[in-house]
């Protein structure tokens, strides 16, 4: 992870982009979109399908026009530029080998486009370490793509694009054809290759695991809007609203419907008028007689078969009890909510079991019941 | 009497071997979920529990009663696939319905009766609001509770479920994960369940049984596969990043045991009264240590190994730490801290030496476990 040093000069701005399809138009794929990437930064674009995530990349990479804003790539403006002069590595999810080129040939492509004579080749350090770390099978170095299996291929396309010496490596979903003991160790294995490149790297996914591990900052869209920009540490505890909160986290975060009652600032769990403590920024500053999300982390909620563990809890049913191996999990009712937390693994609980909860009120998040924004900050 | 019987179980597909030799006993209410990569055999088993294979050799028990020649339909088990396939023509409470409208279930189930069952499980599922609708109009994950509900209607004596939700996405198979398990256990169902998640094995089973090449390799419960595995294999099978594996050679110094790792220029030291232990003296031995039970420091320590760390990967509440050590040979360490600023950096790593596994350097067969949890 490279430090996010305030200092580092911009490599990548994007202002105000918008992106349209259809025959009107009237698809907006990417609505007035504004972020930028720090020089040696590892940006990951993260969002469900149909987010504008790819358009964003696409974009980016001078392969689709965009329709209004502007693009700089440090101080220049690159808007208009075509893609061959952008100095841009790509790796896409569909692979786009060169079906004529054996694997070999597709790998070293780039270094042959700029010059590069075979002695040169034969002695470019960067060429043998990427083989090996991305497991490229020496064997079939010599076949051509369509022998491969989409992992396979999808690695060559990878290599392929991380061989040049490029200013911005920009990747879709570059794993995505990988069987899951792959994708993580390919995974650690890009991250090393980014820690020693030490270039800028902007990477598309909808895994959040994937943004997490890899990136020093996430972008997350939905709707083809920006919803959030961060560290994975601040989209973790700090996001902005309702989607970027259940997104982001696996267990997921636990959301509650609450409410004021009249003439009282206190927060009760609906269903059941289970009164909460609050910790003193929300204190007296909530509107009486409103509803509220509230929105907690799985361990931010603390348990107990005995209430005097804690100052202040509520009593809640034990629905599901799951041994995960390393931790345990607990599935709770309280009223007709669900609450997920997560045990050490010494500590069991029957099905049906009545429990103490006990959430950390220093880390519980509050949510507009319509516009879904947190409201953390006004407190 | 087990509610199921299975004993030496063999299944050939010609020259190769699916399933060898495969005997358990599963007793009423239990689930038991087979884990297993792919090719294990976890999916024959099954389809020989339900009689879609024939066997090539072995009997299969349900009460008592030897059902091995006894054709599917006859059989009083369920099959649930992954591939759910609901009728689109028909909606969500003639879907569930339809396995009791059986021309062999008539003089057993009335309209009446039909309709309390399908109302009873589609309340358990939470689909109760959705019985009028066409699964077109469903989610992802309604459609697979309405065809996981077609397969609960039928009350059979066990059910066999193929990976039922390996291809739903991270949030919902996570919700799903937990349902089901309640549900059994609310209908006090006996279950067979096959997937290849250790996560949804642990926590869906009340015992796991790790399947290889067709064999059984450990059948107990999840704190025995997580804590006192059999061997290398079903270490490396259970747990995210997989366990650190080193060859070393065990010695006794001073009452204690030290493994000596010569590669990594390292003695791990620890104390164990288990007597069986000296005859592995002076034998070369894997030492298995599992990711949370290592930490980080850029001073030596006691029981530990030199290396450079050379990649930090974020999780939700933790980091995934990537140390690179002698001969590209890397180390996976799960921490609550960050280390940011040490990446690239020499570094130490500890191994928590209570906490280490001893496994045979032969047949990679356990041979001692450190402290349980």
């Amino acid at each position: 992870m490279q430090k996010t040093d305030k200092k580092s000069k911009i490599k990548v701005r994007l202002e105000n982009v918008n992106k349209y399809y259809g025959e009107k138009r009237d698809i907006h794929a990417v609505k007035d979109l504004c972020f930028h990437c720090r020089d040696k930064e590892f940006v990951a674009i993260l969002g469900p399908s149909g987010c504008g995530k790819s358009s964003t990349l696409r974009m980016l990479a001078g392969l689709e026009e965009i329709n209004s804003g502007t693009i700089y790539f440090g101080d220049k403006n690159v808007t208009n530029m075509p893609a061959s002069k952008r100095n841009i590595g790509l790796a896409f999810e569909n692979y786009a080998l060169y079906p004529h080129l054996s694997v070999y040939e597709n790998i070293i492509f780039p270094l042959k486009v700029k010059g590069a004579t075979d002695e040169d080749i034969k002695n470019n350090k960067r060429l043998d370490e990427l083989i090996e770390l991305f497991k490229i099978d020496k064997s079939t170095l010599n076949s051509y793509p369509k022998a491969l299996s989409g992992g396979q291929a999808q690695l060559t396309s990878l290599v392929r694009c991380l061989i040049r010496e490029a200013d911005v490596y920009l990747l879709d979903e570059p794993l995505s054809h990988l069987d899951e003991e792959m994708r993580v160790t390919m995974r650690t294995t890009l991250k090393i290759m980014h820690n020693k490149m030490k270039k800028t790297f902007i990477y598309v996914t909808h895994d959040q695991l994937e943004a997490f591990a890899l990136a020093d900052r996430i972008i997350i869209m939905n709707f083809g809007v920006l919803q959030q920009a961060g560290s994975p540490s601040e989209i973790y505890t700090k996001p902005v609203n309702k989607f970027v909160a259940s997104f982001i986290g696996e267990p997921p975060m636990n959301f509650l419907n609450v409410h004021t009652e009249k003439g009282d600032s206190n927060l009760f769990i609906h269903g059941g008028n289970y009164k909460l403590s609050l910790s003193d920024r929300f204190k007296n500053k909530l509107k009486p007689d409103t509803k509220y999300i509230l929105g907690i982390r799985p361990e931010r909620v603390h348990v107990s078969s005995n209430k005097n563990d804690f100052s202040e809890s509520v009593m809640a049913k034990v629905d599901v009890f799951e041994n995960l191996g390393e931790i345990n999990q607990l599935t709770m009712k309280l009223g007709e909510e669900i609450i997920i937390t997560e045990i050490e693994p010494n500590i069991k609980f029957n099905q049906d079991a009545e429990v103490y909860i006990h959430f950390d009120a220093n880390h519980m998040h509050l949510f507009d019941v319509n516009t879904l924004v947190c409201l953390d900050d006004k407190f | 009497m087990y509610r199921l019987e299975v004993k030496n179980i063999t299944k050939n597909f010609g020259k190769t071997t699916a399933v060898k030799n495969l005997s358990f006993n599963c007793e009423e209410g239990e689930t038991i979920t087979l884990l297993g990569p792919t090719g294990a055999g976890k999916t024959t088993t099954l389809r020989c529990l339900a009689g879609l294979e024939e066997l090539t050799s072995g009997k299969i028990y349900l009460d008592g009663k030897d059902i091995s020649n006894i054709p599917p339909n006859h059989r009083e088990l369920a099959m649930f696939f992954e591939n759910y396939a609901l009728y689109p023509h028909m909606t969500v409470r003639e879907n569930m319905a339809y396995p009791l409208k059986a021309p062999s279930r008539r003089k057993e189930f009335n309209k009446e009766k039909i309709d309390k069952r399908v109302q009873e499980i589609a309340e358990l599922l939470q689909i109760s609001e959705l019985l009028d609708r066409k699964p077109t109009e469903l989610s992802g994950g309604q459609k697979q509770r309405t065809a996981l509900g077609r397969t609960l209607v039928r009350k059979p004596k066990v059910f066999l479920l193929d990976e039922p939700i390996a291809h739903l996405d991270a949030v919902l198979r996570h919700r799903m994960r937990g349902e089901m398990k309640s549900i059994f256990q609310k209908l006090g169902c006996t279950v067979i369940y096959v997937t290849h998640d250790y996560r949804e094995a642990l926590s869906i089973g009340d015992r796991i049984l790790v399947i290889r090449k067709g064999e059984l390799v450990q059948l107990a419960i999840a704190e025995d596969i997580w804590s006192r595995m059999n061997n290398v294999f079903v270490a490396k099978l259970a747990g995210d990043p997989p366990i650190n594996i080193f060859k070393g050679i065990l010695h006794t110094e001073e009452g204690n045991f030290k493994i000596e790792l010569k590669k990594q220029k390292t003695d791990i030291v620890f104390e164990s009264k288990k007597e069986n232990l000296k005859k592995w003296e002076e034998k070369e031995v894997l030492l298995g240590i599992r990711p949370n039970n290592i930490t980080i420091s850029t001073i030596k320590k006691p029981n530990s190994i030199n290396g450079t760390l050379s990649a930090i990967e974020a999780m939700s509440s933790s980091y995934e730490i990537t140390v690179s050590i002698s001969e590209g040979k890397m180390i996976k360490v799960k921490s609550k801290i960050n280390f940011k600023d040490l990446l690239n950096k020499p570094i130490w790593v500890n191994i928590d030496s209570e906490r280490i596994h001893l496994f045979n350097c032969q047949d990679e067969e356990s041979i001692y476990h450190g402290r349980i949890l």
